[in-house]
């Protein structure tokens, strides 16, 4: 009989340490086991006391759209400077600099009329300092939602058919080289004081 | 025996009659030092969040306990994001925290976008949540990280504190599990030093993330491989 309490307990002893085992990452530390990782920029200091801003012209090498397969999370993208940058009569950048950025984000379009939209993000531009750009750039694609929805509410009363309206897409969001990105540097913007 | 009644009697009424109420007073003012507490964090957590990643539209952070009533979006409306003490409940950290206001600020900045003052925009985001989740999650972990929180929060904050469904082809929101992967291959795509030195690996939510999404993470595994740039369909 102690033998076989013995072995029930020893049972649910090791039983535990089999639950109490970590489980890793493998598929993930395959992944990054020799990739060189840099740290995130982050934007901790801040200083919004300065307005004054500097608009930064763009326009995109290539076309992008949120037409599926044509476009993904943190895709390369070049942009070309439209005309140069100055700032206390000293040219920051000049007319045709190259300037990397990257998708940060997009939505496909849907049902409804909700229109595709594409965040980009992360300009990096030779000596300007990331946290003094308000470098988010948003562009939506055709939005019908505004038509969609007063037909969808007015046609409700017959039945089945205002749910008809859902079957309306919305627009992609697309930047032609023919579009103007516009950003902004504030290059008054300091550091938070402690 | 009339005095000992007697004297019970107005031991019973010092106790009902006195200490109650003190007590009652303590219990109150403790609730509020509390409320006032846990107020103060989600404010500091919301303001850094708009702050670090340069929001430049108004939003409030309000936090309610759990008696008051629930109101429904109040962030596409009133442009204020209320925490509810049922939300906060299922975070043990800052970052949990920031996740949780991270997500309520991408929707509630979407409300400001378009026409008639974001009107039409607020319709959207409200009756086709399921369109805008897996947006707002990505768009919630560069908040996150830009703020300085580890975006690996979100991921245990969802864990803990959304069901998991059957389906989703017909539902109003994308199943818990997809949302999850597409927020892991998001910060490996993005920020994959969170994922490389795990600052959670310990945790049990992410622990039991990890459990249950073997078949997700593989799939990522296979796409990375293969360099595909498809997005890739999760359960």
């Amino acid at each position: 009989m102690n033998r076989i309490i013995f072995i029930i307990i020893s049972f649910l002893f090791i039983h535990s340490f089999a639950f109490a085992d970590i489980v890793t990452d493998e598929y993930m530390d395959e992944l990054l086991k020799d990739v060189e990782i840099s740290a995130p920029i982050q934007n901790l200091n801040y200083n919004y006391e300065a307005v004054e801003k500097i608009p930064i012209r763009l326009n995109i090498t290539e076309t992008i759209s949120t037409k599926k397969d044509e476009i993904y999370d943190f895709q390369p993208l070049k942009f070309v400077v439209k005309e140069n940058v100055k700032y206390k009569n000293r040219v920051l950048i000049n007319k045709g600099a190259i300037i990397n950025a990257n998708v940060a984000i997009y939505n496909t379009k849907g049902m409804n009329g909700i229109p595709g939209c594409i965040i980009i993000d992360n300009f990096n531009i030779n000596g300007i300092d990331k946290n003094k750009l308000k470098g988010i750039y948003i562009k939506k694609g055709l939005n019908l939602s505004l038509m969609v929805y007063p037909i969808k509410w007015a046609l409700t009363p017959i039945p089945g058919v205002g749910s008809l309206t859902n079957f309306i897409l919305g627009g992609n969001a697309k930047i032609t080289p023919k579009d103007t990105v516009i950003i902004y540097y504030y290059p008054e913007w300091g550091e938070k004081l402690h | 025996m009339k005095k000992i009644v007697e004297s019970l009697f107005i031991f019973v009424l010092f106790i009902f009659g006195i200490m109650m109420p003190s007590e009652a007073v303590d219990t109150a003012q403790n609730q509020i030092i509390n409320d006032m507490y846990i107020q103060n964090k989600v404010s500091d957590i919301g303001l850094k969040l708009l702050n670090a990643n340069k929001i430049d539209v108004r939003m409030i952070f309000v936090y309610e306990s759990k008696n008051s009533k629930i109101n429904l979006e109040p962030g596409l409306t009133k442009r204020q994001i209320i925490a509810y003490e049922k939300s906060l409940q299922f975070a043990a950290n800052d970052d949990e925290i920031a996740a949780f206001l991270a997500r309520e600020i991408c929707k509630t900045a979407e409300s400001y976008s378009g026409v008639w003052k974001g009107m039409v925009a607020s319709v959207q985001v409200k009756c086709a949540p399921k369109k805008f989740e897996i947006f707002f999650d990505k768009r919630a972990v560069d908040f996150m990280v830009n703020a300085g929180f580890n975006p690996l929060g979100l991921i245990t904050y969802i864990n803990k504190s959304y069901p998991q469904k059957r389906y989703d082809k017909f539902a109003r929101t994308n199943l818990t599990s997809k949302r999850l992967a597409n927020i892991y291959e998001y910060i490996y795509t993005k920020y994959p030093i969170y994922l490389k030195n795990n600052e959670y690996i310990q945790n049990e939510a992410y622990q039991n993330f990890l459990l249950t999404s073997a078949a997700n993470r593989k799939k990522l595994y296979d796409k990375v491989k293969s360099g595909s740039k498809k997005a890739v369909d999760y359960e």
